[in-house]
């Protein structure tokens, strides 16, 4: 089995926030929503000692999805084929309870169509073949879409060039965030968010 | 998070409900309470249930796709609807078979047959919230406070009927008895439900990934204090404690003539147990208030 992830190199992201914008427009997400948001971290320290970096955000298409344990109807799913959490519209009752059991806040409810949205990895893309509209459009370079599974992809080939003390993840309570972010200490240190 | 004013509506009408249901078997069957407080309480029961389970429903974005709950036996929603359902099913089973005059061994049995789903229920509406995201949450003082709120109010509850419906005694001393016995049964289940209180209190300060949202300082000292101490302890735990004290006391009174003391107790038991409802809403709120996720990303302004 694969599993399709993102790995975001924060050394090589310039906080253009194109990749927010790009995920809207291909996704409609509706104003004042968001599936993909740009954090400011810092900055950090005191003046000439300071240092600052951009977080990129979204569904960490976790492991173990806490959201998919407590959809009482199944519309949010782990897709077998490639390990990505979806959810169905069509089965969606709108209960929300997902977005609580969310660690990162990173669903949003639709109050036009009455369902609960998130980052899809751009599931609708990749079945033509292409990738997600926020590694598409990154002017930086910074986003990289694969196989994790797969060692000859680009996110495997830049997590080991990376090494690990510059690999980085959301804080993992149980759920197993998959999207990886590179960021080396000469640029910046790493803030834990909890 | 924001509050959820449907859930909190439906966890205090299931709980009322439930818990009355409970304790009027339990008192019936283990006190040796009169029968006539059953059907009253079960009429209450399954309109307070009701009450909640249409709550709930207005907390979904599409009520249309609600069967599709059958699909995850596991969610909290479908175990709080499934046990919900049957247990509106035996309480007006049993008020149907009690107006058919069915014999006393039926009715026992449909009436303990209730007990299961009316615990299940009340354990699930707050076990549905144990989830790791929200630390403020993700204590077992959760649904234990949430079964030891039902049942305390559901024992003020009946205790209240009881009092209301006193003058259609048949044996008035035996039932005196039982009502004395049923005040200090209630008594302790008050006393369970401020200690059940005081450990989510204490759960909150114990919890992993502190922050000041979900903080106990917040519920204890801080701006959801106002509603902790006036609405959860002294209306959940003082009021309801001070009208059992009544309710024994007009016991005693009624036993030497005054026969009015009792009536006085059954309005003020009655009192309390709307005051307990009101508690139960103003925990739900504190929680929802509290319910802050460890790492919110603000997707939605």
């Amino acid at each position: 089995m694969s599993k399709m992830t993102m790995v975001i190199d924060l050394d090589r992201c310039i906080g253009c926030y194109a990749c927010e914008i790009a995920c809207k427009q291909e996704n409609d997400v509706s104003l004042g929503s968001y599936w993909n948001k740009v954090q400011t971290m810092g900055p950090y320290g005191d003046f000439p000692h300071v240092e600052m970096y951009f977080l990129p955000t979204m569904c960490q298409h976790c492991e173990n999805p806490t959201c998919v344990s407590v959809c009482p109807t199944g519309a949010t799913h782990q897709r077998e084929e490639d390990g990505i959490v979806l959810v169905d519209r069509d089965k969606c009752i709108g209960c929300q309870y997902c977005a609580m059991a969310c660690p990162y806040g990173a669903r949003t409810f639709n109050k036009k169509q009455k369902v609960v949205e998130k980052c899809t990895l751009c599931a609708h893309l990749q079945s033509v073949g292409d990738k997600p509209a926020c590694v598409k459009c990154c002017s930086g370079a910074a986003r990289l879409f694969g196989d994790a599974e797969d060692p000859e992809s680009d996110v495997s080939k830049a997590l080991a060039e990376a090494g690990s003390d510059a690999v980085h993840s959301m804080p993992d309570v149980g759920n197993g965030p998959s999207i990886r972010y590179i960021l080396h200490s000469s640029i910046a240190t790493w803030k834990e968010l909890i | 998070m924001e509050i959820q004013w449907s859930l909190v509506i439906f966890a205090a009408f299931i709980c009322w409900g439930a818990g009355t249901y409970v304790a009027a078997v339990a008192f019936r069957g283990l006190l040796g309470a009169s029968e006539r407080i059953m059907r009253p309480a079960f009429v209450l029961s399954a309109v307070a249930v009701v009450v909640g389970a249409v709550a709930s429903m207005t907390h979904l974005g599409h009520l249309d796709r609600i069967f599709g709950v059958l699909s995850n036996p596991a969610s909290g929603i479908f175990v709080e609807g499934l046990s919900s359902a049957v247990l509106v099913v035996v309480a007006a089973a049993y008020l149907v078979a009690a107006g058919r005059k069915a014999s006393s061994g039926v009715l026992r049995a449909l009436a303990v047959v209730g007990v299961v789903p009316a615990l299940v229920v009340v354990f699930a509406v707050g076990s549905s919230y144990l989830m790791v995201a929200r630390p403020a949450w993700d204590v077992p003082a959760l649904p234990i406070a949430s079964v030891t709120a039902a049942l305390s109010m559901g024992a003020v509850t009946v205790l209240a009927i009881d009092a209301f419906t006193a003058r259609g005694a048949r044996d008035a001393a035996g039932e005196e008895r039982a009502a004395s016995r049923m005040g200090v049964a209630t008594l302790a289940l008050i006393g369970i439900q401020a200690v059940a209180v005081a450990a989510y209190a204490a759960s909150v300060a114990t919890a992993p990934y502190q922050e000041a949202s979900r903080s106990a300082a917040r519920m204890l000292a801080g701006d959801m204090a106002p509603l902790f101490w006036l609405a959860v302890v002294v209306l959940g735990v003082a009021v309801p404690f001070a009208a059992t004290l009544a309710q024994r006391r007009g016991l005693a009174l009624a036993a030497s003539g005054e026969a009015v003391a009792r009536s006085r107790a059954a309005v003020t038991l009655g009192v309390a147990a709307l005051c307990m409802v009101v508690a139960v809403i103003a925990f739900r709120v504190i929680m929802f208030s509290l319910g802050s996720s460890i790492i919110d990303f603000e997707f939605t302004l």
